[in-house]
């Protein structure tokens, strides 16, 4: 692949310096390009924001000018607040906890700016993302866990195409975190040791809440009741944006045993609080599925980052949606989270899940008959969001760490 | 690889005679021109020669010139130093420059009051639009950065003398390709930059009409009449002065030649395919005034409609391509032309003054800025002519795709 132009998307990050460090050494053709999301940088230096701001496309370019790479900063604003913040704002509305990076790595990295490199005649697109992707015997491409699995983001990635995985590149899937740093700091790069950005990059301060309340549309935002098991009003709460299952902070209840948030009913605004054993469930739905590798009907089943694999049988349903049920019941089956099937390091594909099922096993009676809802033509996109929020079992994770 | 320069309208480079008055006084600086001994009288004399030099480049009186950084400072001295003279009403055309548009916008912020003045799809506002606002200020630039338009100054700044208003023109871009007297054009107030002409970057001007309502926004010294405190940057000043005497010495010489290559560049463009759409919706055309016509008009393309534009800023706009992907595909090729509009970052976004021109949010943010000048050759042209084909191409091959379909929000 010697001379092959490949784009990088650098965050000014010590992963996507590396990323672009190897594929130089490597003897790529390598061009750095950072990806501008919102319309004022300057603004979000100003609020110490960590992602996306001057700070970081100065460290970007001070990394390029060291590796003797073209870099430039593309403005991707408008396409990622439609395809991304958006999204994001309309799913915590739903009362769902959206997984953004996911959206990022499948919209922007591997799409919007592997169109505009178009222009520039460059096929290929890497990131520094742990993971890695390999070409099989039958020509189909496959994504893989990176070999440093507390690393490991092939989480984020489920969702890439097989033409997207074709021209990907992820140069850090053989190295662990410490290996990174050591290449940053031989070859001197000056942000071998910044810290890890571990928040979701569009939003300030971690706060949620008041990143949808900005956003969202006039009327959107609903007050409703906090409910408990048997349905009697606890308290009030200003919007289902505000909960995520198995959140146990800002519940308002006082004391006492500790509570968490079970269910989220966003059609009638009603948040559903119980206690650590509700929040168990033997299964999931998983809508919009995208194959990777072909369908399986065993995997492990990751429901949030980090999460470990849970082994699990999968019944495929019609409309790409996919019934998944646990050999052990799992923790805050969360929707709008992606749900990510994996065999030992191959990630098969995933979906977003839609619902927890409770019950067990055969149950059938809880899946739709789809053959009536679903029109042949339709197009499994597997794209984000869509069904109600409805309910959905359990557990918690303040909102969902990115580093996607 | 040959490298083309195609970007005088961010900055142009410097001029040799420039380069030399340069290197000349930065030899020789010794003291701060404000000293009373030996080495305060030689800056002093530097300093004073180019005030004459650029008064003369302008038919002005050389106290009428206030050195400044540049030609942000000069405009923002303008707006908010008339303000805090007591005017109290700006308007100015929606497509100024930032350096205008943002200190409008802080004095509105303060309860000025500031009228944003429309421009039509080919970037001219209307007289009547003056008269209506009635302003206290008038500030509009005579050629726009972004798009080479002219703009009818003399018609607007009497709408507003009409109205007992002021006038400041930015003529940051018209120097050096328009001539530029500030009777003829009746002003009060004109911004020059230095590095936009081949001078030195960090130098620019004020040219104040005595008896013009002016204070200062900075204090600390007496020096450029009380307007603009601290000591003089010679060396640059010197520079500008060379850069502007030299610039305006070569019209309409220089002009004739830069026209020919900016219609040469749009003739090539237009070529390329019916996709392709000049932003100032101006067609190439060979009519160029090149001192056959009046002096005035030296250093303008007349088009059908009887308006005009500058010959040396070719904005052109290739829809669904993003403008800043086609800068960074000819920038692989050696070839430096900008988006016109820049943010902090760096990137392009949509262009205000293409916005405001009635261009959609995408189509501002396609669009392409060449511009030439002193150095310009048809070489540099014919380069930019022979990159962009394959780069068209291989941006299409990429926006043919089914677009994404739409999320349920």
């Amino acid at each position: 692949m010697a001379g092959a132009r490949v784009i990088v998307a650098m965050s000014g990050g010590v992963d996507s310096s590396v990323a672009a460090a190897l594929l130089c050494e490597a003897g790529y053709d390598v061009v750095g390009v950072s990806m501008l999301l919102t319309d004022d940088p300057a603004g979000s230096v100003r609020a110490g924001q960590g992602c996306c701001s001057l700070e970081d496309f100065r460290d970007a370019r001070r990394v390029a000018e060291r590796l003797g790479i073209a870099y430039y900063v593309w403005n991707l604003a408008e396409a990622f607040h439609a395809r991304v913040m958006d999204v994001f704002t309309a799913e915590y509305l739903r009362g769902r906890t959206p997984s953004p990076c996911v959206l990022c790595n499948h919209e922007l990295k591997f799409d919007e700016l592997w169109r505009r490199a178009g222009a520039l005649g460059i096929e290929l697109v890497a990131t520094g993302h742990y993971a890695r992707s390999a070409c099989g015997a039958d020509g189909r491409h496959r994504l893989l866990r990176a070999r440093d699995t507390a690393k490991d983001q092939s989480y984020f990635l489920f969702g890439l195409s097989q033409g997207q995985l074709a021209r990907s590149r992820f140069p850090l899937g053989e190295l662990t975190k410490s290996d990174v740093r050591a290449v940053a700091r031989r070859l001197g790069l000056g942000v071998a040791d910044k810290p890890e950005s571990q928040e979701i990059c569009f939003v300030p301060n971690r706060d949620y809440a008041g990143f949808v309340e900005r956003r969202a549309p006039a009327g959107a935002l609903r007050p409703g009741a906090i409910v408990d098991a048997d349905g009697r009003t606890l308290a009030t709460h200003a919007g289902v944006h505000r909960f995520t299952i198995g959140q146990r902070r800002g519940l308002g209840l006082g004391g006492g045993t500790a509570r968490y948030v079970t269910g989220i009913d966003a059609a009638s605004g009603s948040v559903r609080i119980g206690v650590k054993a509700d929040l168990a469930s033997r299964g999931l739905l998983a809508e919009r599925v995208h194959w990777i590798a072909r369908p399986a009907d065993r995997a492990s089943v990751r429901i949030r980052h980090r999460h470990e694999p849970v082994p699990a049988r999968l019944i495929e349903r019609c409309g790409n949606v996919v019934e998944v049920w646990f050999d052990e019941p799992v923790s805050a089956v969360t929707p709008g989270q992606a749900a990510v099937f994996y065999r030992g390091d191959e990630v098969l594909g995933g979906g977003w899940i839609g619902a927890a099922l409770p019950g067990a096993l055969p149950a059938r009676a809880l899946v739709r008959e789809c053959a009536e809802t679903q029109r042949a033509d339709e197009t499994p996109r597997w794209a984000a969001t869509q069904t109600a929020g409805g309910d959905a079992g359990p557990e918690p994770r303040g909102h969902q760490r990115t580093e996607g | 690889m040959r490298k083309i320069y195609a970007d005088y309208a961010a900055s142009a480079p410097l001029r040799p005679v420039a380069a030399t008055a340069l290197h000349e006084a930065l030899a020789a600086a010794m003291g701060n021109a404000s000293s009373a001994h030996w080495g305060g009288a030689a800056a002093r004399a530097r300093l004073e020669s180019a005030r004459e030099e650029v008064a003369a480049a302008i038919g002005a009186h050389p106290l009428e010139i206030v050195f400044t950084s540049g030609a942000t400072e000069a405009n923002n001295l303008a707006l908010a130093g008339t303000a805090a003279a007591g005017l109290r009403c700006v308007a100015l055309p929606a497509t100024e420059h930032s350096s205008v548009l943002m200190p409008a916008r802080a004095l509105a912020a303060r309860g000025h009051v500031v009228t944003l003045l429309p421009v039509s799809a080919d970037g001219h506002t209307d007289p009547a639009a003056v008269t209506a606002a009635a302003p206290d200020l008038l500030s509009v630039a005579l050629v726009n950065a972004e798009t080479g338009v002219v703009q009818d100054c003399g018609t607007l700044a009497a709408a507003a003398r009409a109205q007992g208003g002021i006038v400041h023109v930015d003529a940051a871009q018209a120097a050096g390709m328009l001539p530029l007297d500030v009777r003829q054009l009746d002003v009060d107030l004109l911004t020059l930059s230095a590095h936009k002409l081949g001078g030195p970057l960090g130098a620019g001007a004020l040219y104040v009409r005595r008896g013009t309502p002016l204070a200062a926004l900075q204090h600390g010294g007496p020096q450029e009449q009380g307007l603009r405190p601290g000591s003089e940057n010679v060396p640059a000043l010197a520079g500008f002065a060379a850069a502007l005497t030299a610039a305006v010495g070569a019209l309409p010489e220089e002009v004739e030649r830069v026209t020919r290559l900016g219609e040469r560049l749009r003739l090539g463009i237009a070529a390329l395919g019916p996709g392709v759409r000049f932003a100032d919706h101006g067609a190439p055309s060979f009519a160029a005034s090149c001192g056959g016509g009046p002096a005035t008009e030296i250093g303008t393309v007349l088009r059908s409609d009887g308006t005009r534009r500058t010959p040396h800023i070719v904005n052109v706009i290739f829809p669904g391509i993003a403008g800043d992907s086609l800068v960074a595909a000819l920038d692989r090729e050696g070839i430096a032309v900008s988006t016109g509009s820049a943010c902090s970052a760096g990137a392009s976004k949509a262009s205000h003054v293409l916005l405001a021109m009635g261009w959609n949010r995408s189509d501002a943010a396609s669009a392409m800025r060449a511009s030439f000048g002193w150095a310009s050759s048809a070489a540099d042209v014919d380069g930019i002519l022979a990159a962009l084909p394959p780069i068209l191409a291989g941006a299409r091959s990429r926006t043919q795709e089914v677009a994404w379909p739409a999320h349920a929000s």
